[in-house]
């Protein structure tokens, strides 16, 4: 028994020598370190066709007697995961004395409101992109302002991604 | 002590943190509004001693007079039009309807309306236009 033993202790020493293996391994790592910056855009996108891109075109009779109601949608694109909120500013506005609100929601479906309701908050960032609409409503039974007919004006509201 | 100090600085890590991460994206778009044909005046001051809705149209053509029975009265019984003349003197040939037929340019406006109804056969009827 011993003998066997003997015998294979040193068929094992010879196989280590010859195959240049010795019983010590090295298994060097290293790390890939990356940082990734999360990022969000902001692709505006028009409805209806008629309009500018992105623009809400709204065409008013004085003391019409129903509401007046366009309007426009974007896509938001994040990091996926990333935590997010999305805001319209202002959320109404005056324009030849006409008042409009608006009123987004999280959906390609547009939404509106009286008062005005522009901001979502807790949303989850998705590189494949988030649809938004914006709702403008002008209230029915306005009078508006108008010295020099025709009247026309424009008042400019800013979509902002916070991140 | 030692724990509420390393709660302390995790929360003050994570604040720190949430600062770093602090971005915004922005676009912006534009609300165009157009006062569709210049501009309509309802006059209260007329449309209630008078039980009607009457409006003033300020068009490109000009002033344009308006008569509609309030939601409460039947249409039937109370029928307005209004019709624009070339000259007041050359009689009564309608050049602008209400419907949008034009023959010429109007230079003036003369309203006239029907009142069909028991409740007026016997009553003053009264009617004022102003402009």
């Amino acid at each position: 028994m011993k003998l066997f033993r003997t015998i294979a202790v040193g068929l094992a020493t010879a196989a280590a020598l010859l195959s240049g293996n010795v019983f010590a391994q090295a298994n060097p790592t290293f790390n890939v370190n990356l940082t990734l910056t999360p990022k969000c855009y902001v692709n505006m996108t028009a409805t209806p066709a008629h309009g500018t891109v992105g623009d809400v075109n709204l065409t008013y009779i004085a003391f019409q007697t129903t509401d007046e109601e366009q309007a426009t949608s974007f896509a938001v694109k994040c990091t996926n995961s990333l935590p997010y909120g999305v805001a319209v500013s202002p959320a109404s506005g005056t324009v030849s004395g006409i008042n409009y609100a608006l009123k987004l929601v999280e959906d390609s479906t547009p939404s509106y409101s009286d008062t005005g309701d522009a901001t979502l908050t807790g949303l989850v960032g998705s590189s494949g992109g988030k649809d938004y609409s914006v709702g403008v409503r002008a209230l029915k039974n306005q009078a508006g302002t108008c010295a020099a007919p025709p009247c026309s004006g424009f008042s400019t509201h800013t979509v902002t991604v916070t991140y | 002590m030692r724990g509420m100090t390393r709660l302390i600085a995790l929360l003050l890590a994570a604040l720190t943190t949430q600062a770093a991460w602090a971005a915004t994206a922005s676009s912006q778009f534009t609300v165009r509004l157009t006062l569709s044909n210049g501009g309509k005046c309802t006059g209260e001051t007329l449309s209630q001693p008078a039980a009607a809705v009457v409006q003033v149209v300020c068009g490109s053509t000009g002033p344009f007079v308006h008569i509609e029975p309030p939601p409460s009265v039947a249409p039937a019984a109370f029928i307005g039009r209004t019709f624009r003349y070339p000259q007041p003197t050359e009689g009564f040939v309608p050049m602008t309807t209400e419907s949008g037929i034009s023959v010429g340019t109007p230079v003036a406006t003369v309203t006239e309306f029907r009142v069909v109804g028991d409740s007026v056969r016997d009553n003053q009827f009264e009617l004022l236009i102003s402009f």
